[in-house]
């Protein structure tokens, strides 16, 4: 297949990015509410440093047990979540054992009452990424999202 | 080519086979017969040889037979026989060409050269399933999600030619890119089989597909450059589209890659698309509800390939779309938008007026595309209330009607936060006279993060999965669902739940599931598409094989498309009819160390038609979502029956 040979260059990428968002605030939605609990609520934010404790090894299969980004707190440990572009795919991010990040997020409990920190923005070698937007969804290339200093939320952990 | 053209072609062929098993006699009163032709139907190329047997009558020599063959299109092969010269009633063995087209068989006497016997037999790689179908996939490619529609016109030796949209979120869009060539070939006593499209613009694509029956197959892209799944189903092309449809489109906006759903209901009347009502769950812009909008679809071309815009819709629907017709009621639609990526059906309402009552016991299954929240979750529901309403009480005009209540039991996958298996569920459900409704799980967070669902009605006799051959019969209507809640982004469907026998569950099926992987480290998505055997009696085993389509390395297979198996155990829920575990889900792959353990749950809309998940208790960090449907083998078997029929006379 000749798609991948068709791929944009950068400028061209980052023309169609930048025009996305006006062609979009063009409609006139009226919202509605869900009665749901927010999953992830940007009003609960909290942001701490942490050290990489480790990441998820690659098993035989690919596939392993209890996903996750063990990041070590001043005050324990703390089972990050990561979504599926950020160490994966185009313009994703490339974290390691030992790193110290600075992470923005939602402490949940999961199905099974775990808790698991759902992470938003990760700042490391001085800049700000996003990985999803304020509604808990996925961003996709993540090291193309650089936030500034200004849209950085939330308490300390 | 419609059903009935089909048929039109299939007889014709057997009219052909039987013109050309013809004899010839010489003035010494010789006569070859051919007593044991090749087999009615088809040859695939490279097929194992098969036995024709010639006899010869008035030879006094008694010297029998020479065989030989030569092919319809010029300097092709035509295969071989082995012997070359038999003896009178002794067979020989023909062995087909490696290549498609026609071929005819001819034993000549040795005496007399002047008398010999003829046979027309057909290479083909498709077992005789020819017409015009119309496919649609989305998937995971380099370029994150994409979307794929297309149509082709397969002939009866598998060669076909036809058009395609694609359209990604990075901005790559290819309209009306002309199928040039391609090729399907299949078992058609398994229905397993590979469709290769070479096309001007998207080069060669590859799908693994397994064929249902003659006019539907589960389609997989599996050729390394991408990994998605579908369905390919014989087209029906009418005059005009004209009455009520509901619809979904999945898909994803440029830039950031949030996910997004759309549902609704619209009215068409030749090319003026009226009455629209729309719901949104975008992930970058929120939920809207019963969003009005209007558009216009242009006829359709030889292909069944239209183009349409809409107008003042949500989101990133908003300029042109690209629509397959497969039949007058089922349209598959795809966002053209370079600014996004969408993807869906729209199918037909019928007589509509719908009600409340238009929703009887049901199964519902549903997952995210790609870049949302992954999840999936599969369950079924059982109205319980306003009896008034089900008896089809009249709705004073412009209300939604009353509402109902339901109860059920379902399993849900949330990758990213757990799972839930067998949850009992209740809640309520309103169908608007013009198929527009919800469907609300209550208390909101009873069952994880899924609970407010847009449904939108359909036809009560289409079948969703399978829309040329009618649904199970006792049904109610079926839906398209969006799920609509605030923390994830989903579609499917709600169709009948007509028998939830554990005996109905046996025999044959084609079986496809779509994966997403998400393990923290690597991501990705998995296809896979096979046939099992369902046992209905103790040892209760789902025991199959396919193709794994994995062009991200997620198994550190040696390949980007794999060979997979599997044994597994049937479980009846003893509590909930109609609901099996099919766990160890335990997957070997070939060149792949270890089997993929899933755990998967199954829910029985009837003996031809289940949806299943992966249970998330497997603890894999994936979430797959799919279907089982029942097969009808051997494929092509009409042409076979016909053949068959016809040389029997």
């Amino acid at each position: 297949m000749k798609r991948i040979l068709q791929g944009l260059g950068f400028t061209t990428l980052l023309a169609l990015a930048l025009n996305a968002a006006p062609a979009y605030a063009q409609t006139t939605v009226a919202t509605t509410t869900s009665a749901i609990p927010l999953r992830y609520d940007v009003s609960k934010e909290v942001t701490f440093s942490a050290t990489v404790q480790s990441i998820p090894a690659k098993s035989s299969h690919g596939l392993v047990a209890t996903p996750g980004l063990m990041l070590q707190t001043g005050s324990g440990t703390v089972q990050g979540r990561l979504t599926q572009f950020t160490l994966s795919g185009k313009d994703s991010l490339t974290i390691t054992a030992g790193e110290h990040l600075q992470v923005t997020g939602v402490m949940t409990t999961t199905l099974q009452n775990k808790q698991v920190f759902l992470i938003r923005t990760i700042q490391m070698n001085g800049r700000t990424y996003a990985i999803r937007n304020e509604r808990g969804f996925p961003l996709g290339h993540p090291a193309r999202n650089i936030v500034t200093a200004t849209e950085s939320k939330g308490g300390q952990l | 080519m419609n059903r009935k053209a089909l048929w039109i072609v299939l007889l014709a062929l057997g009219v052909t086979y039987v013109a050309g098993c013809g004899s010839s006699s010489n003035s010494n009163n010789i006569q070859v017969s051919l007593i044991q032709p090749p087999p009615p139907g088809f040859l695939a190329p490279n097929a194992a040889p098969v036995s024709v047997t010639a006899t010869v009558t008035g030879d006094s020599h008694n010297a029998g037979v020479t065989w030989s063959c030569t092919s319809t299109i010029p300097a092709n092969p035509c295969g071989s026989f082995n012997p070359s010269a038999t003896p009178s009633g002794t067979a020989t063995m023909y062995s087909a060409p490696g290549v498609v087209g026609g071929v005819t068989i001819t034993a000549t006497s040795v005496t007399n050269t002047a008398a010999f016997a003829t046979a027309n037999v057909q290479i083909s790689t498709s077992g005789g399933v020819a017409g015009n179908y119309s496919f649609y996939v989305t998937g995971l490619d380099a370029n994150n999600v994409y979307s794929l529609a297309g149509a082709v016109t397969i002939a009866s030796d598998g060669t076909l030619t036809g058009e395609q949209d694609y359209n990604d979120a990075a901005g790559i869009t290819v309209v009306g890119d002309t199928i040039t060539s391609g090729i399907l070939t299949f078992d058609p006593n398994a229905g397993l089989g590979i469709l290769k499209l070479n096309s001007t613009s998207l080069g060669e694509e590859v799908f693994a597909l397994n064929f249902v029956n003659n006019d539907h197959a589960l389609i997989v892209e599996a050729d390394g450059f991408a990994t998605s799944s579908g369905s390919m189903d014989l087209q029906t092309l009418p005059s005009t589209l004209s009455g009520g449809y509901s619809f979904t489109l999945s898909g994803t906006h440029g830039g950031s890659d949030e996910m997004f759903v759309y549902g609704g209901v619209f009215s068409l009347s030749g090319t003026s698309l009226s009455a629209g009502t729309m719901d949104a769950n975008d992930g970058r812009g929120g939920i809207t509800t019963g969003q009005s909008f209007t558009g216009t679809l242009m006829a359709a071309d030889a292909s069944g390939r239209g183009t349409g815009t809409l107008s003042n819709t949500i989101g990133g629907l908003s300029n042109s779309i690209v629509y397959y017709i497969v039949g007058p009621e089922v349209i598959r639609i795809i966002d053209m938008d370079k600014s996004d990526t969408a993807i869906g059906s729209a199918f037909g309402q019928g007589a509509g007026n719908f009600t409340n009552a238009s929703i009887g016991n049901s199964v519902f299954s549903m997952q995210s595309n790609f870049a949302g929240n992954l999840y999936a979750s599969v369950g079924q529901v059982f109205p319980s209330g306003a009896i008034a309403d089900r008896a089809n009480a009249v709705q004073p005009e412009g209300t939604t009607g009353v509402t109902n209540n339901f109860n059920g039991v379902a399993d849900v996958n949330e990758e990213e936060v757990g799972f839930l298996d067998a949850q009992i569920i209740s809640g309520t459900y309103s169908v608007a006279s013009n198929g527009y409704g919800n469907l609300m799980i209550l208390p909101a967070g009873n069952f994880g993060d899924v609970s407010q669902l847009g449904i939108y009605a359909t036809d009560p006799n289409l079948n969703l999965s399978d829309p040329n051959n009618p649904p199970s019969p006792g049904g109610n209507a079926s839906a398209l669902v969006a799920d609509l809640d605030v923390n994830l982004a989903g579609t499917g469907v709600l169709v009948p739940q007509t028998d939830n026998s554990t005996a109905s569950f046996a025999g044959n099926y084609a079986l496809g599931f779509q994966d997403f992987i998400n393990t923290g480290t690597e991501s990705g998505e998995l296809d896979f598409v096979g046939n099992a055997t369902a046992t209905a009696t103790s040892p209760t085993l789902l025991t199959g094989n396919g193709t794994v389509s994995d062009p991200f390395d997620l198994l550190g297979g040696a390949s980007f498309s794999l060979s997979g198996s599997f044994t597994s155990p049937i479980v009846p829920d003893g509590v909930n009819l109609g609901r099996y575990e099919i766990s160890p889900f335990s997957v070997t792959v070939d060149s792949v160390t270890t089997p993929i353990p899933y755990l998967a749950v199954a829910y029985q809309a009837s003996g031809g038609q289940l949806f299943w998940l992966e249970d998330g208790a497997d603890d894999q960090g994936s979430v797959f979502n799919g279907q089982i449907q029942q097969q009808v083998l051997p494929l092509g078997g009409d042409a076979r029956k016909t053949a068959a029929k016809t040389t029997q006379k």
